[in-house]
């Protein structure tokens, strides 16, 4: 029963509404005017215009945005946090749907209150309730410093999604500002991870918490810039020069991935056709194993249009991961880089290649593996890398490996790190071919002598001209044609042909994928 | 397949062809249901044919039919294993419902009674045959394999939230129009309407999207929540689950009314499992969101996506409802319960004018259906 009280003074609906308009310019303004120039005049675009040119034009839709903050520091003056310092909402990309929320940056360093932490844990939910992607651009240190003080720490409980893995919707999180605390643990745990270079930093605790700790100075891109990152540690997928190269990423980024893990894979149209002839491959990889040459000509011969999309280009260079399309469908490109250390597979380079395996695995992106490697890196320096930890993650990830694989040896395939990479019957590849100038083999011709007649070379009992021989002997041997007779592979094929085959046995594979059903959520573990 | 007779339903409910046996009949809005008697076998090849082509199944009990009670329990698991993998499945028996219909009670999406009683069992009472017919082709149309297309736009709607309901709270307005200005034209069918007139269950649709609607009928004692409204929000929430249908809910509540503690704590308790599962809720403060009635209609579900007119209050009591409080601490009171302060803390999804809402439930439905 009613008793006709009611205390607001707003009267009527006129009145409500002029109010809501009022909160909504004020969500608007974000930090104020100085704050945002403040932003600018460090390169950084602020989060609505970020959303701005992420999303198709006028496709945002805003939520929670009269949420508001208090920042409340002791002896300061209070101030009100107009969004809490994060702007949600959902929108599209070339059509698709996607989920977005934005740190503020121009409010607290991004550092959000309860609210917004309650704003961004719903949007991240409502991206998995829904089923599509979820973009992150962030700059933040997660929940601001002064509301976590005291023994009321002790009552923190993580909100669901803080232990959600990648690999259920596409998460891409971009990295504009310094993320630090909780909000780097969830770049580790996107399934991309883009950054810009300067302003973008990612670290478990930020410059004055560092120096207050243990006293070092040192600056946030020290600390966790782009060239640690992108070339050290390997957390960083893409490095784009500024916000609106990053902002371009993602959008590329998307067009490769599906919605979620069990949608279709996006295909676009192509006037590239199958059947075009790569005669300069011939030119690019010369037959002469021990001589280098730039494997990202050979991918950019091959895939549609030249376009090849490279994820963690500076880190472990001497593998390429990233993607592309034949035939209008996305792939996952896989391949040694002969360029760098002879394309060996170290401690790194496996690492990367687990990581792009268990991404592509999630989201059952065809896999094109390419493969001119000499094995795994072997020494005294390889094993204290951790290189046999590395070597059994990949082993392990390959082991549960679902999407569809199609491999092709270029040149040289020698070593467990071949097999596990599809050349033969290691591991069961949807359709596996070399160039007739391959070689497979346990170890390349002049590892296997040196191996082998090592007793007698210590011993001085064996001649050039019988080291020469069994050098021939050891190389005829490898040759794939010998793995194609026994059916170790499925075909040799000739390198200006090896798009139109590529096209057709992703098509194949393709088929197969669509056949199987998703397994939902494979997991990715963190980059 | 024993037949394939393709006519107007109503037509067919009286033609002389009928057996009771599985047959496949078009609506006069041109879907296709499956059509058979509640006859042990006809029963299982009537899921059969409807699990098949993912069809309505309309089982005809007001016709002869022997007890499904003697089927093997082998067939009878089969038979509901059907029923699962089918369309909506409507069951239409005659007054008083017979104990031996009680699996297929159960089973069915929609209960339909014909003849004049209010057996609780039913979801929907329909004085003839004929009235029944046309509930079950407004069902199927709302619910059916196909989402109509040809929906209104979001902004086409003649009436608007705001010509309907009255900025104070404390003045009534008709629900029933609220509910037309948001759903789809001629796109919504009450169910349980004979009982608990204090909530509001049906289907509809928004934009073309099929969604079960709850609401309030804050005109009658403030909207406070009945044990016959609790056990109706239990029904739709059960009927949503099992058709993996959206909830809209339209709350304006004051809580609930005298309900004994033992009905209460297992409506509540059946009503917080149905939420626990994994179908999208949408709850829109309209008025006031108080107490348990709040609660049981979703207020404050923590996975819902909730959305508030600026009027809206929502709190665990009404303020007027405290032992003698003062008239400074019920004003305080109803400031803090204010929408914008909800809105302001993050637990809102959106504040919203109220003539936008269908529009945002709309958006929200194309993202949640369609992502």
């Amino acid at each position: 029963m009613s008793t006709g009280r009611r205390t607001s003074r707003i009267s009527g609906w006129a009145e409500a509404l002029q109010q809501l308009e009022y909160r909504h310019n004020q969500a608007q303004q974000m930090g104020g005017t100085e704050a945002l120039d403040k932003l600018g005049s460090r390169g950084k675009l602020n989060p609505r215009k970020r959303i701005g040119d992420l999303l198709d034009a006028g496709s945002f839709h805003e939520f929670g945005e009269f949420t508001q903050g208090m920042i409340r520091v002791f002896g300061r003056v209070d101030r009100m946090a107009p969004g809490d310092a994060v702007v949600c909402g959902w929108g599209t990309v070339q059509g698709r749907k996607v989920v977005v929320v934005a740190d503020d940056g121009s409010i607290t360093a991004g550092a959000r209150g309860q609210a917004g932490m309650r704003k961004a844990t719903y949007a991240v939910r409502l991206a998995r309730q829904a089923k599509v992607p979820c973009i992150l651009l962030q700059e933040s240190s997660a929940l601001r410093m002064q509301q976590q003080m005291g023994a009321q720490f002790a009552n923190n409980r993580p909100r669901v999604n803080f232990w959600w893995r990648a690999g259920f919707v596409p998460t891409i999180c971009s990295v504009m500002g310094t993320a630090v605390g909780a909000a780097s643990f969830r770049a580790l745990n996107a399934d991309f991870t883009t950054m810009t270079a300067n302003t973008g930093a990612l670290a478990l605790a930020g410059p004055p918490m560092v120096l207050g700790g243990i006293g070092e100075t040192v600056s946030a891109d020290e600390l966790g810039g782009h060239e640690l990152h992108s070339k050290t540690t390997g957390y960083v997928d893409v490095t784009a020069d500024d916000d609106e190269t990053n902002i371009a990423a993602i959008r590329r980024l998307l067009s490769f991935v599906p919605q979620n893990c069990c949608a279709p894979l996006p295909t676009l149209t192509t006037s590239d056709p199958v059947d075009r002839s790569c005669p300069e491959l011939l030119d690019i990889v010369p037959t002469n194993p021990r001589k280098p040459y730039d494997m990202h000509r050979v991918v950019r011969a091959i895939v549609d249009d030249g376009d090849f999309f490279e994820l963690k280009e500076q880190f472990a260079k001497s593998l390429l991961v990233g993607f592309a399309r034949l035939n209008g469908h996305g792939v996952g490109i896989l391949a040694n880089q002969p360029m760098h250390m002879g394309g060996v597979l170290d401690a790194r380079a496996a690492r990367k290649a687990t990581r792009f395996l268990q991404v592509c695995n999630a989201y059952r992106i065809p896999v094109v593996i390419l493969q001119d490697q000499p094995g795994f890196m072997l020494g005294a320096q390889s094993e204290a890398d951790g290189a046999l930890r590395e070597v059994v993650r990949l082993m392990n990830a390959v082991g549960e490996l679902t999407s569809p694989v199609v491999s092709l040896i270029v040149r040289k395939a020698y070593g467990f790190s071949a097999q596990l990479l599809g050349a033969g019957r290691f591991t069961s590849v949807d359709y596996g071919a070399a160039w007739p100038s391959a070689s497979i083999s346990l170890a390349g011709p002049e590892l296997a002598m040196n191996t082998l007649l090592s007793r007698e070379q210590r011993a001085g009992a064996i001649t050039e001209e019988r080291r020469a021989e069994l050098f021939d002997k050891y190389r005829e041997m490898s040759r794939a044609r010998h793995a194609s007779r026994s059916f170790g592979i499925d075909d040799l094929i000739h390198p200006a042909s090896t798009r139109t085959v590529l096209c057709r046995a992703v098509e194949l594979a393709l088929l197969r994928r669509d056949a199987t059903v998703c397994a939902c959520q494979s997991g990715v573990e963190p980059a | 397949m024993t037949g394939l007779n393709v006519g107007a339903f109503s037509s067919a409910i009286d033609d002389d062809a009928w057996t009771g046996r599985a047959h496949l009949r078009q609506l006069s809005s041109g879907e296709l249901v499956v059509m058979a008697s509640t006859v042990a076998d006809h029963t299982r090849r009537g899921r059969h044919l409807a699990s098949t082509h993912r069809l309505p199944l309309v089982l005809d009990a007001t016709r002869p039919w022997s007890p499904t009670l003697a089927e093997s329990p082998r067939k009878a698991f089969e038979s509901r294993e059907l029923a699962q993998a089918a369309g909506p499945q409507i069951l239409i028996a005659p007054a008083p419902i017979h104990p031996g219909l009680v699996r297929e009670v159960a089973d069915a999406d929609l209960v339909m009674i014909v003849g004049a009683t209010t057996d609780p069992l039913g979801d929907i009472h329909c004085e003839s045959m004929a009235e029944a017919v046309e509930c079950v082709e407004a069902f199927v149309r709302i619910c059916g394999r196909s989402i109509p297309h040809d929906a209104s736009p979001v902004s086409a709607l003649g009436t608007t939230p705001r010509s309907i309901v009255p900025f104070s709270l404390d003045e009534s307005y008709d629900t029933d129009a609220l509910l037309q200005a948001i759903l789809d034209d001629g796109r919504w069918l009450e169910l349980a309407a004979h009982r608990g007139p204090e909530a509001i269950i049906g289907v509809g649709t928004v934009a073309g999207h099929a969604v079960t609607v709850m609401a309030n009928r804050s005109s009658i004692d403030g909207g406070r929540v009945t044990s016959i409204g609790l056990r109706k929000i239990r029904r739709c929430l059960e009927f949503a689950e099992n058709r993996r249908l959206p909830v809209i809910s339209l709350i304006d509540t004051e809580g609930v009314g005298s309900i004994a503690p033992a009905d209460l704590t297992s409506l509540l308790a059946a009503i917080h499992d149905q939420t626990l599962g994994a179908t999208p809720r949408i709850p829109v403060l309209a008025g006031r969101a108080f107490g348990l009635g709040a609660m049981a209609m979703g207020a404050f579900a923590e996975s819902a996506h909730l959305v508030a007119w600026p009027r809206a209050e929502l709190g665990n009591v009404m303020p007027e409802e405290l032992d003698e409080p003062s008239e400074d601490a019920v004003l305080q009171m109803h400031d803090d319960a204010s929408a914008l302060h909800a809105a302001e803390d993050g637990h809102l999804f959106h504040l919203i004018d109220p003539n936008d809402t269908r529009s945002v439930i709309a958006g929200l439905l194309e993202l949640i259906d369609h992502g």
